[in-house]
């Protein structure tokens, strides 16, 4: 009775995983997807959990103490690295189209069917011992669950319940279930969105089901964690348990087994399948990287206390350790929870068989059975029929001869073996993809005979090392094979090849064949010449963040193809309508016509292509394509020539240009800045020299005065007996050239203000004609000492205003007025003063008839210190300060002073003024 | 935090991440003793392992 409700509950459970999945697809259907999140891609890669996991992680802490955790902690440390590596992978499968692990690394060594068929059967070779280990695990709990409510287990009777073989209806009745589950969509690059919907859940029944279990035994078995440890512990058999050494794990094989488990967690087909094919988003992987993790540490939180509460509790009763978790419910009489343990092994055995068949038919029928058929012409695409099924069917069959496979090898090898013991054989076979893998996408060196004799050399060390090795080990007792080696040679012992020891041996057979395999990989890669393809695919794998999302198409290619060829090549893998709806949507893209088309081009060949590489693997579409296209080979050159423009023009000329526009935009800028700068410069070396000059002069300017001063000074105090006519005569000369000296101080500090815009200004409306006459009263005392006569000629009329300052004006006045006396002939001279009204403007005329001034002094007597006439003609007569203060305070005024003057003729200075507003009538 | 400095920060826990769970610091706690009810190198190795999980997930999840 007991046994109808295990099977009927399975059944339901199974059937609930198909309503989710049913459930799934029609969400993704409708584009609102239930697996586009990071929480599901986390829950997904749970997959990695298995019946290894769910029981075998007991059975191993109850031998190996802590050895079963290198196995969680390996892929913990690679997540912390998934932000590079697989990223950086499901970007490559995202833009290439890759169905499987193999299609990518066949893809990576120039689509390789050879080289994706290697990788198919390493990889189905590999996974069924993990395969046997699930069908070992569920027939196994089922036959302990069935013997409920005794708790017998006896492994030679597991085949035999009721005349029935449970382990060979277990096989079959998951492999229908795979069937059903995994092929019903054709399309390998379409998202699985049930499948993930559904191993998802399984995630959490898997968790929460071991979670129940672990609170079942910690806290109803024992009073809490503290007890169950004090208790066990008190075991010194137990307390070894709880630390490194020879008897349980050594520091040695747990860092083979943390190493190995990097791997597997990034090459086990399942993990391939959903953490890079299935990935939405290569954003979630951040969230996984953490979260993944974080669901690994949460299983393994009850397995160390499980398996000492089973030592403790199986003490005196005979139990297979890896039966604990459902062993220990059953003991306590609690058949609820042991069922529902059994449902949880039972969803993580289904996962893996799930997942993994997907994969594995998936790369049994693209990648080694269909490059098989088309080259064998047994496939013929030239030829009408209906290819999509076969391709079906044949993933239909490769699950069976798998889950077959994998019963077989339950049956051949050691049926004592614990399960993590089995699994571990086939970390250690999907690890040798790792050379050719890792060093496809990082090294572009590795050629595709390099690939090819790795992964040989590998798998045969694998292969000899371990499964054969396996099966030479009943019940635990290895046979002569395994203890003197083949043929008594002991250097060939499979444990122990060229006699070394110290390891165990799986750490072993990683050593030897990840040595044999990447030693292989490396030195044939640089002996060997890539082809032409090869070159291209390495640079798209390795360089793949340098290619835009639009850039997918290289085209490689050159060649004749009717549309019509392939449109039936397409119609026959992918069915008319989805062949219609596709090259539909590529003439909207294109502007094409297909009623006007047909020749194919370079880029609808690589279009579809791509399209049968999404449904028969690359490998396989490139033989298809071949098939009816009539290709030319192109040149070495050629092709390096299409590499040079396509791949690193396409990948680099957006930067390029961006950085281009940068650039020009800041030399622009600095071009700018640069003549602003050289300007400024400039003008800051015109000021210093004009300022050095300015200083030598004023400082020779005050020098002359005091020099006088100074030397009649010292002749005054040297001659206290000196007349009394020369003493005055010699002060007076002191007094004047004080005089001088104070005048020059106070004009160059007048000058020094006006320059520096520093001067103080009285602007006020000033009347000029009063302000002439002023101006002519006080220099009439001068120009009567040296005989001058002033005249004004000024318009008689209203008196016109100026805006100004006066004391200002005045001095401009004064200075004219002096410098005109000063240089008119003495007793004879004559200066005139006039006015002139011209539209809003005042011209003041002040002229003399001196001696006139040179046409190439005429501009210089507006700098300082310079004056007119020839030094050697005497004493200056002034400080060469009058007229640039006056040019500076007509300049402020807004008007504008010059000298017109003919040698011998006299000089005329003028300034202009603008009339204030009130006389603009 | 800066983009680079986000990818210089995982390749440094990936290193410290090896070095805790390997041979000489494990092997300062390989003890069974009880330490607040569990043994000593138990309570280290989820400690340990629980500290690079939260470490990735600062890296990942912070100031983004």
């Amino acid at each position: 009775m007991f046994g109808g409700l295990i099977l009927l509950v399975s059944l339901l459970y199974l059937g609930l995983l198909f309503a989710i999945a049913y459930y799934g697809d029609r969400r993704a259907d409708r584009g609102r997807s239930i697996i586009n999140n990071p929480y599901v891609y986390a829950l997904s890669m749970g997959v990695y959990c298995t019946a290894w996991t769910y029981y075998g992680s007991v059975g191993r802490a109850s031998s190996s103490g802590l050895g079963f955790l290198p196995i969680y902690i390996g892929p913990t440390l690679i997540a912390v690295l998934w932000w590079f590596v697989l990223r950086k992978m499901v970007r490559i499968s995202r833009m290439n189209r890759i169905t499987t692990i193999a299609d990518f690394i066949a893809s990576r060594y120039g689509k390789s069917s050879t080289l994706g068929g290697l990788v198919t059967v390493i990889a189905v070779v590999g996974v069924i011992p993990y395969i046997s280990l699930q069908l070992n695990a569920v027939s196994a709990s089922f036959t302990l669950l069935w013997g409920y409510p005794e708790l017998r287990f006896d492994p030679s009777d597991r085949f035999t319940i009721s005349g029935l073989d449970t382990a060979l209806w277990v096989t079959f009745g998951m492999a229908a279930f795979a069937i059903l589950f995994g092929t019903r969509h054709l399309d390998v690059t379409e998202h699985h969105e049930g499948l993930v919907a559904a191993i998802a859940f399984e995630s959490i029944v898997k968790l929460l089901a071991f979670l129940a279990v672990g609170f079942f035994v910690t806290f109803a078995l024992f009073n809490g964690p503290v007890d169950l440890f004090t208790q066990a512990m008190a075991d010194p058999d137990a307390a070894r348990l709880a630390t490194f050494g020879a008897e349980t794990i050594d520091y040695n094989q747990w860092a083979w087994l943390t190493f190995l488990s990097m791997l597997a967690i990034l090459f086990l087909p399942r993990q391939f399948q959903m953490a890079v094919l299935e990935n939405m988003d290569e954003n979630h992987i951040r969230k996984a990287s953490w979260l993944f993790p974080l669901y690994l540490l949460v299983i393994n939180l009850f397995v160390f206390p499980i398996a000492l509460a089973g030592l403790i509790v199986f003490r005196h009763q005979p139990m297979d350790a890896d039966l604990f978790v459902l062993g220990l419910p059953m003991a306590a009489g609690n058949e609820l929870l042991a069922l529902f343990v059994f449902i949880g092994g039972l969803s993580a055995a289904t996962s893996m068989v799930i997942v993994d068949t997907v994969a594995l038919s998936t790369m049994v029928s693209n990648d080694l059975m269909m490059p098989l058929l088309l080259k064998l012409r047994i496939v013929r695409p030239s030829e009408r029929g209906d290819y999509g099924g076969t391709l079906l069917s044949i993933r239909r069959i490769a699950i069976v001869v798998i889950m077959v496979l994998g019963y077989v090898y339950f049956r051949v090898t050691d049926t004592a073996a614990s399960l993590v013991s089995i699994g571990l054989i086939s970390f250690a076979a999907v690890a040798q993809f790792a050379p050719a893998f890792l060093g496809g996408i990082y090294w572009k060196g590795g050629t595709r005979l390099g690939a090819l004799s790795g992964l040989v050399a590998g798998f045969l060390v694998w292969g000899y090392t371990l499964p054969l090795a396996a099966t030479h080990s009943f019940g635990g007792a290895p046979d002569d094979f395994l203890l003197y080696g083949p043929w008594g040679i002991s250097w060939l012992r499979p444990h122990n090849l060229f006699n070394l020891t110290g390891l165990d041996p799986v750490s072993h057979s990683l050593f030897w064949s990840l040595l044999a395999n990447i030693g292989a990989y490396v030195i044939v890669s640089l002996l060997t010449r890539p082809s032409v393809i090869e070159q291209g695919q390495a640079s798209r794998f390795v360089n793949v963040f340098d290619y835009s999302a639009e850039s997918e198409a290289i085209f490689l290619w050159r060649g004749t193809a009717t549309v019509q060829a392939l449109r039936s090549l397409l119609e026959r893998f992918l069915g008319q309508a989805r062949t219609e709806r596709e090259l539909n949507d590529y003439a909207r893209r294109h502007s094409l016509d297909w009623t006007q088309m047909h020749q194919a081009d370079a880029e609808l060949v690589q279009f579809a292509e791509r399209l049968l590489a999404g449904v028969m693997g690359a490998a396989s579409a490139r033989v298809a394509i071949a098939s009816v296209v009539q290709e030319e080979r192109l040149s070495m050159d050629e092709v390096l020539k299409l590499l040079d423009e396509t791949s690193q023009v396409r990948a680099y000329s957006r930067q390029l240009e961006n950085r281009t526009r940068q650039l020009e935009e800041k030399s622009r800028e600095l071009e700018a800045a640069t003549a602003e700068l050289r300007a400024a410069n400039e003008r800051l070396q015109e000021l210093d020299r004009l300022k050095d000059d300015f200083i030598s002069t004023v400082t020779h300017e005050l020098r002359t005065p005091l020099t006088s001063i100074r030397a009649f000074s010292e002749i005054l105090y040297d001659n206290p007996t000196l007349d009394e006519e020369r003493r005055t005569q010699f002060v007076g000369i002191i007094l004047k050239e004080s005089e001088r000296l104070s005048r020059l101080i106070n004009q160059v500090l007048d000058l020094a203000k006006l320059e520096a815009g520093a001067a103080e200004w009285n602007t006020t409306e000033v009347d000029l004609h009063a302000l002439i006459t002023e101006a002519v009263r006080a220099s009439s005392g001068m120009a009567e000492e040296k005989g001058v006569r002033i005249l004004t000629r000024i318009d008689a009329g209203p008196p016109l205003f100026v805006w100004v300052d006066q004391d200002r004006l005045m001095q401009v006045m004064l200075n004219l007025l002096s410098n005109a006396i000063k240089f008119s002939p003495e007793g004879r001279g004559e200066v005139c003063i006039s006015t002139e009204r011209r539209d809003d403007w005042l011209i003041v005329h002040v002229a003399d008839n001196g001696v006139g001034i040179r046409p190439e002094d005429q501009k210089v007597i507006f700098d300082k210190f310079r004056q007119g006439g020839d030094r050697r003609m005497g004493k200056p007569q002034g400080t060469g300060l009058g007229l640039p203060i006056s040019a500076q305070i007509i300049a402020h005024f807004g008007g504008k002073l010059w000298v017109e003057s003919e040698p011998g003729k006299g000089a005329t200075f003028s300034f202009t003024l603008p009339l204030s507003p009130s006389d603009h009538r | 935090m800066r983009s680079g400095a986000r990818e210089s920060w995982l390749v440094v826990l990936f290193v410290v991440g090896c070095l805790l769970f390997s041979y000489p610091l494990m092997e300062l706690f390989n003890d069974a003793a009880l330490l607040f009810g569990a043994p000593v190198s138990v309570l280290y190795l989820f400690s340990a392992w629980l500290g690079v999980i939260g470490a990735v997930w600062l890296i990942h999840e912070r100031r983004r």
